[in-house]
C-alpha cells in the first residue's frame, strides 16, 4: 500500500525552509508547524538532520538565543541563498502537483 | 582561544542538566562521530544541539530517547551525511601533534631516566614510525568512511586493518633492524625538534579550528559565556 511518509519527505526540505522564511525559529516550534499542517510523523529527531544539511548548504544559518524556558536555543534564519531554493521548489512543486492531478484526472 | 576546548567545556556544564539515560545516549551518538567521519568542530556543535534538545525534552517532560525511539543508529548516520565531513588536516595535525607529543615523552624520558645526554639514535626510527602513523591515517580514513555503515563483524574491519599494519611495520622494518643502521642523532636534538614540531602543530591546528568556526563564529560567540 502507498506510504504516505515516504511521499512527504521529498517534501520536507522545502516545507522546513518555508517555515523559516516567515519568521526566524526554532528545532520545536518547526516539528510543531509541520504536525499542524498534517506531517504528524514529524520528530526533531527527524528534522535535525534535515536542519544540519540545510545549514551546510547555506541555506539557512543558525544563532543561539536565550529561552525563557531554559538553555539557550538554536534559532534558524533564512539566507539569500535560501530564499532562491525556496522560489525553485515552489516552482518544482508547482509543475509536479498539476502534472500528478492531470494524471489522475484524465488517465482512466 | 581554544574553540574545541571552551565547547568541550560548555557542553560538559550543560550536560549536567538533562537525564543520565540522555547523557548516555548521546554519548553513544557521538563517540561515532570519529574525526574520520566528522570534523571535530562539527562533532561539538551537534553533540551542544543534542544536549539542547535533550534540556528541552527534560523540560517538556519526555526525553531525547524517546524522541529518537528505535532509530538512534539512522539518526546518527544521516547527521554524519548530512555534516560537512571530516578534515584532511585536522587529521593530519593531529596525528602529527599526537606523534611529537609521543616522542617528546619516550625521548624525553630515556634522556632523563639515563641520565646521559649524549644518547644517540638510527635517525631511521623516527622517520619510519612518521611513515607508519601516515599510513596508518591513509588506511583509517579509507577504511573507516567504507565500513562506518556496516554492521556486525564488519563494522571491526577497521580494527583489524590496523593493527596488522602495526606487526607487519614493526616485525619487519623495526624487527629487521633496518631501523637500527643509518646515521646517528643525538636524542636531545630530536627532544628539540619534536618540541618544535608541536608547538607548530598547536598552534597550526587552533588556527585551523577557526577556520572551521569561522562560518559559524556568531554560535561561538553566542555560546560562551565569558563573563562568568
Amino acid at each position: 500500500m502507498v506510504d504516505p511518509s515516504q511521499m512527504m519527505r521529498g517534501t520536507l526540505e522545502g516545507c522546513i525552509i518555508k517555515i523559516i522564511s516567515k519568521n526566524e525559529t526554532y528545532g520545536y516550534d518547526i516539528v510543531s508547524k509541520l504536525k499542524e499542517y498534517g506531517f504528524t510523523d514529524a520528530k526533531e529527531g527527524t528534522i535535525y538532520p534535515l536542519l544540519v544539511r540545510l545549514e551546510r548548504k547555506n541555506l539557512i544559518t543558525a544563532k543561539y538565543k536565550e529561552s525563557p524556558l531554559g538553555p539557550k536555543r538554536k534559532h534558524y534564519y533564512l539566507t539569500s541563498l535560501g530564499e532562491d531554493y525556496l522560489d525553485e521548489f515552489l516552482k518544482i512543486w508547482r509543475d509536479v502537483r498539476n502534472s500528478v492531478d492531470r494524471i489522475m484526472e484524465e488517465v482512466r | 582561544m581554544n574553540i574545541i576546548k571552551e565547547l568541550k567545556k560548555e557542553n560538559n556544564k550543560e550536560s549536567r542538566k538533562i537525564m543520565l539515560d540522555d547523557l548516555g545516549l548521546i554519548r553513544n551518538i557521538t563517540d561515532n562521530m570519529n574525526e574520520y567521519l566528522m570534523n571535530s568542530y562539527d562533532k561539538q556543535i551537534v553533540k551542544r544541539d543534542l544536549i539542547g534538545m535533550a534540556q528541552e525534552m527534560k523540560l517538556r517532560g519526555t526525553t531525547l530517547r524517546d524522541e529518537l525511539g528505535d532509530n538512534v543508529d539512522e539518526f546518527t548516520k544521516e547527521i554524519i551525511e548530512n555534516s560537512r565531513g571530516p578534515s584532511k588536516l585536522e587529521i593530519f595535525l593531529t596525528t602529527i601533534k599526537s606523534s611529537a607529543i609521543t616522542f617528546i615523552i619516550i625521548f624525553g624520558g630515556m634522556l632523563l631516566l639515563s641520565k646521559n645526554f649524549d644518547m644517540s639514535m638510527s635517525i631511521y626510527f623516527p622517520i619510519l614510525v612518521y611513515l607508519f602513523l601516515g599510513i596508518q591515517s591513509i588506511l583509517e580514513f579509507i577504511f573507516v568512511s567504507a565500513f562506518n555503515k556496516e554492521k556486525n563483524f564488519k563494522k571491526y574491519i577497521p580494527n583489524v586493518i590496523r593493527g596488522l599494519t602495526f606487526f607487519i611495520f614493526f616485525y619487519y622494518f623495526i624487527g629487521n633492524k633496518i631501523a637500527r643502521g643509518g646515521p646517528e642523532v643525538k636524542i636531545v636534538c630530536l627532544v628539540i625538534i619534536h618540541l618544535f614540531i608541536y608547538a607548530i602543530t598547536y598552534f597550526a591546528y587552533n588556527k585551523h579550528i577557526e577556520n572551521l568556526a569561522e562560518s559559524s563564529d556568531d554560535i561561538v560567540k553566542d555560546l560562551i559565556d565569558k563573563t562568568k
